[in-house]
């Protein structure tokens, strides 16, 4: 009790000189700047837009480059029988097949005893994740036939549409915290982190697979060539839509350095905070563990 | 239907919108929004502006041009046309949407155009094409979509109604069908010195006599 409430003494002191975000009452959306308030419902019509081409969409975006992030994600996340794990802004599932194919791969489909729950604040993400588990339902559809006595790899026993400042998630209820390509969307950021403090379990680690604003100078023209010039116009010819993908271009570019992030991430109150680049730092993944 | 946030369109980004949506429209044609974008992607200004001017030349289309009037349900009262005389253009343009159960709501807004006349211009190009089918008498089908286009790309000169009219049937229409097709683009594509099709303020003429206004326009009589 006593830690606890040092922790929090210690994570305010923290978070005051790292994220002057939640000071201001307005905040970024892309390029433009709008009212706090808004910006969630903002960011909810984009992603209605985008979710049934999304995966489609991610394909083209990165040539495919983002399946090998995941894979390099999941199997740095490394997860063990018996674990829970929260995936947020989960949506459309890549993150907890893969998690889950390893899982099964490693200690066999039943042993894994390895429980998903996938949530997300856009129910159109998470309608398309469902259907795409219920798709491929015959990797559980083997296992369920395996025996109900025998420990069993349970998936998507609960897709819980939540909302990642605010989660419906009791204290230390995961093992592990993943958001993949999400966390930029959220209004603040600094809240995000706190809950995903409160929902692990002592011991847990946290994981987060982002784009960079900071890409390496040799190939920067090269990805801001392609960010503008190429992904928006791409956006209206595969998903009939522009403004979707110019917003998560520019959104991109509003978030927080590798650094910097990497202290938002101990301000909240994790440890042995490391961060990751890929692809010359397109993307990053920042971990840390709550001790 | 005019969207307040246009976009102008840099080179590489007119590129891609025009390759990728034309290669979509032409897989899937019911991908409207595709077609509408290629085409915006595809047409200069200058020859926006060169429309604009012929809409200019008469009293009707300053007329126009200064009203800006938009088709939609909300804007045009059916029941009235339906009320007028059969033959009269209100009249025939009602029932033929209802036969076809077509909408003039499923309009694209202009995306992409970034000077508001010429973006008019753009949209009235777009929501007149039901008004062709009705002054041509051409069918809903392949053929009568082709026959469109080429009067279109006679009094525009845009670029995707051209290709609509040509490349299109050439590959898709058998070679008997070819070869009619081929006789009335050569009727369809003639130089026409009558009234501009888009310089018509549609809404003012709706209980004008249809044949009269084809006259006026001099619609080349293909499919009657």
């Amino acid at each position: 009790m006593i830690r606890s409430v040092a922790c929090r003494v210690t994570r305010s002191a923290r978070r005051i000189s790292v994220s002057p975000i939640v000071a201001e009452k307005s905040t970024h959306f892309g390029e433009k700047t709008v009212k706090v308030e808004e910006k969630q419902g903002l960011v909810n019509t984009v992603f209605n837009n985008v979710a049934d081409s999304y995966d489609v969409m991610n394909d083209v975006m990165s040539f495919g480059i983002h399946r090998c992030w995941k894979d390099s994600f999941v199997r740095d996340l490394a997860p063990r029988p018996g674990t829970k794990m929260l995936d947020m802004a989960g949506g459309t599932g890549d993150i907890s097949f893969k998690a889950l194919q390893y899982a099964q791969k490693k200690y066999g489909k039943s042993k894994a005893n390895f429980n998903i729950t996938v949530s997300d604040i856009n129910k159109e993400m998470l309608r398309v994740g469902e259907k795409r588990a219920h798709e491929r339902d015959d990797v559980d559809e083997s296992c369920l036939t395996f025996q109900v006595s025998f420990i069993l790899a349970t998936f998507m026993s609960r897709v819980q549409h939540a909302d990642a400042h605010k989660l419906p998630f009791e204290d230390e209820s995961f093992d592990y915290y993943t958001i993949a390509f999400g966390i930029r969307n959220c209004t603040d950021i600094d809240k995000v982190l706190d809950e995903a403090y409160r929902v692990l379990k002592p011991g847990g680690r946290f994981m987060c697979l982002e784009f960079s604003p900071n890409v390496c100078p040799a190939i920067k023209p090269f990805y801001d060539f392609y960010s503008y010039q190429v992904i928006p116009p791409m956006g209206q010819v595969v998903a009939g839509d522009w403004d979707s993908y110019q917003y998560l271009v520019e959104s991109i570019r509003k978030f927080p350095d590798q650094e910097r992030f990497k202290m938002m991430i101990e301000g909240a109150g994790f440890e042995a905070v490391n961060y990751q680049n890929y692809t010359f730092g397109v993307a990053a993944v920042h971990d840390g563990f709550k001790l | 239907m005019l969207t307040r946030h246009r976009r102008s369109l840099s080179l590489v980004q007119r590129g891609i919108l025009a390759v990728g949506c034309g290669i979509t429209a032409v897989r899937d044609p019911y991908r409207y929004d595709c077609v509408a974008y290629a085409t915006e992607a595809t047409t200069l200004p200058s020859q926006l502006e060169q429309v604009k001017k012929r809409i200019l030349s008469t009293d009707e289309g300053r007329r126009l041009l200064d009203a800006k009037p938009i088709i939609n349900t909300n804007t045009v009262d059916f029941e009235h046309l339906k009320s007028l005389a059969p033959s009269t253009l209100g009249h025939e343009y009602q029932s033929m949407l209802e036969r076809q159960n077509i909408s003039p709501d499923t309009r694209v807004p202009v995306k992409y155009v970034e000077d508001e006349e010429a973006a008019y211009v753009m949209l009235r190009y777009r929501q007149i094409h039901d008004f062709l089918h009705l002054l041509l008498d051409a069918p809903t089908n392949f053929e009568g979509e082709s026959a469109v286009k080429a009067f279109e790309f006679s009094q525009t000169g845009f670029a995707v109604p051209f290709l609509g009219a040509t490349a299109a049937p050439f590959y898709r229409l058998n070679s008997a069908k070819w070869k009619r097709h081929q006789k009335r683009l050569a009727t369809l594509m003639k130089d026409n010195t009558y009234l501009h099709y888009l310089s018509v303020f549609y809404e003012e003429r709706w209980d004008q006599d249809i044949d009269q206004l084809r006259k006026e326009i001099g619609i080349p009589q293909i499919f009657q």
